[in-house]
């Protein structure tokens, strides 16, 4: 049984991995014809440039800076998301306080956002700020549907066994809340990165990714702006892993064999 | 303590819907009574009432003060996230220290014969096993009354008789007054110490016997003869 899936997901690693390749080979194929390298280095000096990024104590200093804005927009972002999310589900004149705004906020193009922030704040607060609006509708949602999606029928069989309203809260509305919380929250850390890293670009904080790229860009260091992207590209896909294992080890219930 | 719960003339309406009108019965404590009646008649609202979680419009419900129900209900309704001990667990905490609780749900469990899959998951088991699970669950929760409300339909004949006999098994050991609704005359006959036939809506108790083996075709034949009990299965 093990072994099967293991062979299948050998098999999938394997396809994911020639797609990857075949994307290469067609960048390589472009830069080649360019024969251009400050326009479009090819995708093997895109990837040393990113080594070397790499291998640069001052890099992590950079990085570091990005992934703190991205986890404090994502933690404020939560907690309020949580109080907005508690309240409009279980109170009526919150929905409708709370609905028309976060369905704004979310059709909102980022850059508006920025506009204003620029404006309103220093250029070292706007790439948080950016993250918190980007990520709160997406994790409220996550909330309120998820509260509105617990069973009827196991809240009346919990009441009439008379389980205590902790009780209830802890073992029905919490575990029917979990999967619609971490898919608001996955999808929050998809568009929360792009999100703090624009800004950074427009807002130009002191460290940052998007600073550099900006900077990059300036001296057309198209290698080393590719370079950066790759790791805003790294940075996202590795924290909605992290989210995703966080939900696979909270839920192990859904993982068991049927 | 009486020795019988009743229901003293009756009346529940939704709206133009009336379900009872000076609706009378007598159901005898720790014994199994069968209420057989077509689909649509009010089975579900006279467990209801007869719980507290309904109030009747007119009328007295006699006997239940200080007694404590529990539910069988049709679907089995456990929480997928939790074991199936979990879930006995799930319905005991804070009623009785935790050890308590414990040893309640390994006997109940065994009764059922489901001691192996204390530790699966809901979505492991069978339908049928899953029904056995909210069956301890109901009989190891410190209830006296225990409504059943029709537990076993959508169950094939096999895993109907299999949960008969675990219902048989369990009551027997420790038995409680039970209140078995359901609309198959064959299931009332075969667990009933007591049949009461209900008429559809507003109901009216067509009849009500002691069950004896000895009379069953007796009673099946009267019964045909009052009712017509050939709607679908399935509500």
């Amino acid at each position: 049984m093990l072994r099967l899936t293991d062979k299948k997901s050998v098999r999938e690693a394997a396809g994911y991995l020639s797609g990857v390749l075949v994307l290469l080979l067609v960048w390589h194929v472009i830069a080649l014809w360019l024969n251009n390298p400050v326009l479009l280095p090819s995708p093997w000096k895109a990837m040393a440039e990113v080594v070397r990024m790499f291998l640069h104590p001052a890099f992590y200093r950079e990085w570091l800076y990005t992934i703190l804005r991205g986890l404090a927009g994502f933690a404020i972002a939560l907690m309020l998301a949580l109080c907005i999310g508690l309240a409009s589900a279980s109170w009526r004149p919150a929905w409708f306080l709370f609905s028309p705004l976060l369905g704004a906020v979310r059709s909102t193009p980022v850059i508006s956002f920025i506009l204003l922030a620029l404006i309103w704040f220093g250029s070292e607060n706007v790439p948080v700020f950016i993250a918190i609006l980007t990520m709160l509708p997406l994790i409220s949602f996550g909330i309120i549907d998820g509260i509105r999606n617990t069973d009827g029928e196991l809240l009346e069989m919990a009441n009439s066994f008379r389980v205590s309203r902790w009780n209830i809260i802890r073992h029905i509305y919490v575990p029917s809340l979990l999967p619609f919380l971490f898919n608001g929250m996955s999808n929050a850390m998809g568009f929360g990165w792009r999100a703090v890293i624009i800004g950074e670009v427009l807002s130009q904080p002191f460290r940052g990714i998007g600073s550099r790229m900006r900077d990059a860009q300036n001296y057309l260091n198209v290698p080393e702006l590719i370079g950066w992207t790759l790791v805003a590209i790294l940075t996202g896909y590795l924290f909605e892993t992290l989210v995703r294992r966080a939900e696979k080890s909270l839920m192990r219930w859904k993982s068991v064999a049927s | 303590m009486n020795t019988v719960i009743s229901l003293d003339n009756i009346s529940k309406a939704f709206g133009s819907l009336i379900v009872f009108r000076n609706f009378s019965a007598e159901f005898p404590v720790n014994k199994v009574s069968c209420i057989l009646g077509p689909s649509g008649c009010g089975k579900t609202t006279l467990l209801r009432i007869l719980s507290g979680s309904l109030p009747p419009d007119e009328g007295l419900v006699k006997g239940m003060d200080g007694r404590v129900p529990a539910y069988v209900f049709q679907e089995p309704r456990l929480l997928p996230w939790r074991t199936v001990k979990e879930n006995l667990l799930f319905v005991l905490e804070g009623k009785m220290p935790h050890q308590h609780a414990e040893k309640l749900v390994s006997e109940y469990l065994s009764l059922v014969d489901l001691t192996e899959f204390a530790g699966f998951y809901p979505s492991q088991l069978s339908g049928g096993m899953k029904q056995r699970v909210s069956l301890a669950r109901a009989f190891c929760y410190p209830a006296d009354v225990i409504l059943m409300d029709e537990p076993f339909t959508g169950l094939d004949i096999r895993l109907r008789q299999n949960l008969i006999r675990s219902f048989q098994r369990i009551w027997e050991s420790h038995p409680r007054t039970v209140l078995f609704v359901t609309h198959n005359l064959e299931e009332a006959l075969q667990m009933g110490q007591y049949i009461h036939v209900l008429s559809s809506a507003p109901a009216r108790l067509l009849m009500t016997s002691e069950n004896a083996p000895d009379k069953q075709s007796f009673l099946k034949e009267q019964i045909r003869a009052l009712i017509d009990l050939s709607a679908p299965d399935q509500p």
